[in-house]
């Protein structure tokens, strides 16, 4: 899945951070590690690129869908059908075990298809390749943060996104899953052909990215001028 | 419905599930003190309607109708104002419809006694489950209520309740056998022990049986004096206790038969000029005897129970909104406390209109939940009050 961005400009209201992008291509299948200072947006790129946040201007297209003219829901739409979001806080749910967490996505769909055999079968693989076979039954609190974090990335990967967005999925674990979490995010990517974007604060873990992007470069000289500035 | 969303649902009640029984029995509580009341006042008033609108005319001593009537129809007040069974005999003449004679002053372990003729079943449509009708003095039949408390079955006897254990010259307790039960109807019927008149007039002293006085001798003490028409006995002659066989043609008694006493009738007039006529007949301002309409003291009687349901509505009203307050503010906490929650399902591309749906369902299934269990409730509280006044 594809990324053109021209000309992005993102500003919070009342804030003095802005994003400007003036050009950005990120071809169909690439793996993508985005450095930066704390506080240079990327974060906020990688939910700019979900749908989650609206840009102030410029163009943001990704498979050929222009994010910036979606709606709101359009874009939820979208974000449901193609993006797998692994969040730095993870964002479980608590009232679920391990296995409907990983689900998710699925029941959130309009349609409230049941759980089919290809899903199923996904699900079973997810359960395995990411080691959670051991607790799959077991509520969200009683899992450690790798594990936890397992989790958070199984969810994403559910419904074979084409466009995996990784916010710091490294940074609570220790240096020997860091490596783990790392390469599975890379081996499920390739498998799924999918274009991966890792924010990461760790420059140990970029060597294997085909990319790295450092977003000290895109801190704009002039101010933006924001809706409600 | 979409199932996904249903099964999120039941995880996250089931998940909070201390704060669910909260909500879910604040919901309860809410609908079930309106529903309830609105019910049993309902089930009440169809009841003691249905009995007085099958009970069309009542006769009595002038005085209380109120009295008359839970004495003539639920056999409840003990009224001592009684005339002439001759007035009944009187208004049987007049052919103007179905009569029955009421009269109840005693009852067999609380439950009570009702002296009748054959009519009052005929007319209330009443039907033996078990064994007959009574054909003999001495007899009785029960109604369902009645059986079940006293643990009767036909061709067992029970026994009358004393009239007062310190009264030594009252009515003796009677024992009667009991010739069937009837059906139950779910009316006062299924309480009461159906006697015959003549029955009930033994069980007043009004009649009794004991030892043919002809025919015993001087020499034991039981005749003071003896001339060629009468007999004097003395007190050492004891009336039977029971009536049976043997003895039933020894039961006489001392007063003409016309002037023995009832406390009611009740009439089922065949038309309704009958019944027009008959309370022109009775409603004059020199007779003793007054003819009333049931279903007007029972009609003006419920009005009064509707005043003070309305009066209970309006405490419901402020109860329930102070607890239906209590159920908002839950769900507004509960929703702040789920923001991160939703967030984490916007993040994950979920529609709103997905997200409200979900806490609709959520509500509307506490709702429906909540409004099940108060009925549930509701029928099982009608079912002990039946149980308790009725006996199920």
């Amino acid at each position: 899945m594809e990324i053109h961005i021209e000309n992005l400009k993102f500003a919070w209201p009342h804030s003095d951070f802005r994003l400007e992008i003036p050009r950005l291509n990120i071809g169909s299948g690439q793996s993508i590690a985005i450095v930066g200072p704390s506080g240079s947006g990327k974060s906020t790129f990688l939910n700019l690129l979900a749908g989650m946040l609206p840009p102030l201007s410029g163009n943001l297209r990704i498979h050929g869908a222009s994010l910036s003219g979606m709606s709101d829901h359009q874009r939820r739409a979208f974000r449901q059908d193609n993006i797998g979001f692994v969040f730095q806080d993870f964002k479980l749910v608590d009232y679920l075990n391990v296995t409907d967490n990983i689900l998710t996505p699925w029941r959130l769909k309009e349609s409230g298809a049941s759980i089919d055999k290809p899903m199923r079968d996904r699900l079973e693989h997810l359960i395995t390749q990411l080691g959670l076979k051991p607790f799959i039954h077991r509520p969200i609190q009683r899992l450690s943060q790798g594990e936890q974090q397992r989790v958070a990335i199984a969810r994403a990967l559910c419904l074979k996104p084409g466009l995996i967005l990784a916010d710091e999925p490294t940074g609570n674990l220790d240096p020997s899953n860091k490596t783990l979490v790392r390469d599975l995010l890379k081996q499920e990517a390739s498998q799924l052909k999918a274009t991966l974007v890792m924010v990461t604060h760790d420059r140990d873990l970029v060597d294997r990215f085909d990319r790295v992007i450092d977003f000290a470069t895109f801190q704009p000289k002039q101010p933006l001028t924001t809706p409600a500035s | 419905m979409n199932r996904q969303i249903l099964f999120l649902v039941w995880r996250y009640i089931s998940f909070h599930w201390g704060k669910s029984t909260i909500l879910l029995a604040s919901l309860t509580l809410t609908i079930l003190m309106p529903t309830c009341l609105a019910h049993l006042t309902r089930v009440f008033e169809q009841s003691i309607r249905e009995r007085a609108v099958t009970s069309p005319l009542l006769l009595g001593v002038k005085g209380s109708d109120y009295d008359l009537t839970m004495h003539g129809l639920y056999f409840r007040s003990g009224i001592q104002d009684h005339f002439a069974v001759k007035a009944w005999h009187d208004l049987l003449n007049k052919n103007r419809g179905v009569s029955a004679p009421i009269t109840s002053h005693f009852t067999a372990q609380s439950q009570p006694i009702v002296g009748t003729s054959l009519e009052y079943f005929e007319a209330r449509n009443l039907r033996l489950s078990q064994g007959k009708m009574f054909r003999h003095l001495g007899q009785c039949v029960l109604g369902a209520k009645a059986a079940s408390q006293l643990g009767a079955t036909p061709g067992t006897s029970i026994m009358s309740d004393p009239e007062n254990v310190f009264h030594l010259a009252g009515a003796y307790p009677l024992k009667m056998q009991v010739a069937g039960i009837l059906e139950r109807n779910h009316t006062p019927d299924d309480e009461a022990v159906f006697v015959d008149l003549k029955t009930h007039w033994i069980l007043e002293g009004l009649g009794h049986g004991h030892e043919d006085v002809t025919a015993l001798d001087e020499s034991n003490g039981k005749i003071l004096d003896r001339t060629e028409k009468t007999v004097t006995a003395s007190s050492a002659i004891i009336p039977y206790l029971e009536i049976n066989e043997s003895n039933q043609d020894s039961f006489h008694f001392h007063a003409e038969q016309e002037t023995l006493p009832i406390t009611a009738v009740l009439i089922w007039p065949k038309d309704t000029k009958s019944a027009t006529l008959l309370l022109g007949e009775y409603n004059t301002a020199s007779g003793e005897l007054q003819l009333i309409k049931p279903i007007d003291v029972v009609e003006s009687m419920l009005k009064w129970v509707f005043r003070v349901k309305a009066f209970m509505d309006a405490n419901f009203v402020l109860a329930g909104l102070s607890v239906g307050g209590m159920a908002a503010m839950i769900l507004l906490l509960s929703l702040r406390l789920r923001k991160e929650e939703f967030q984490t399902f916007n993040c994950l591309g979920c529609s709103r209109t997905l997200i409200l749906r979900l806490v609709l369902i959520e509500w509307g299934l506490f709702l429906v939940v909540a409004w099940i269990l108060s009925w549930m409730i509701t029928l099982a509280i009608e079912r002990l009050i039946q149980y308790a006044l009725l006996g199920g």
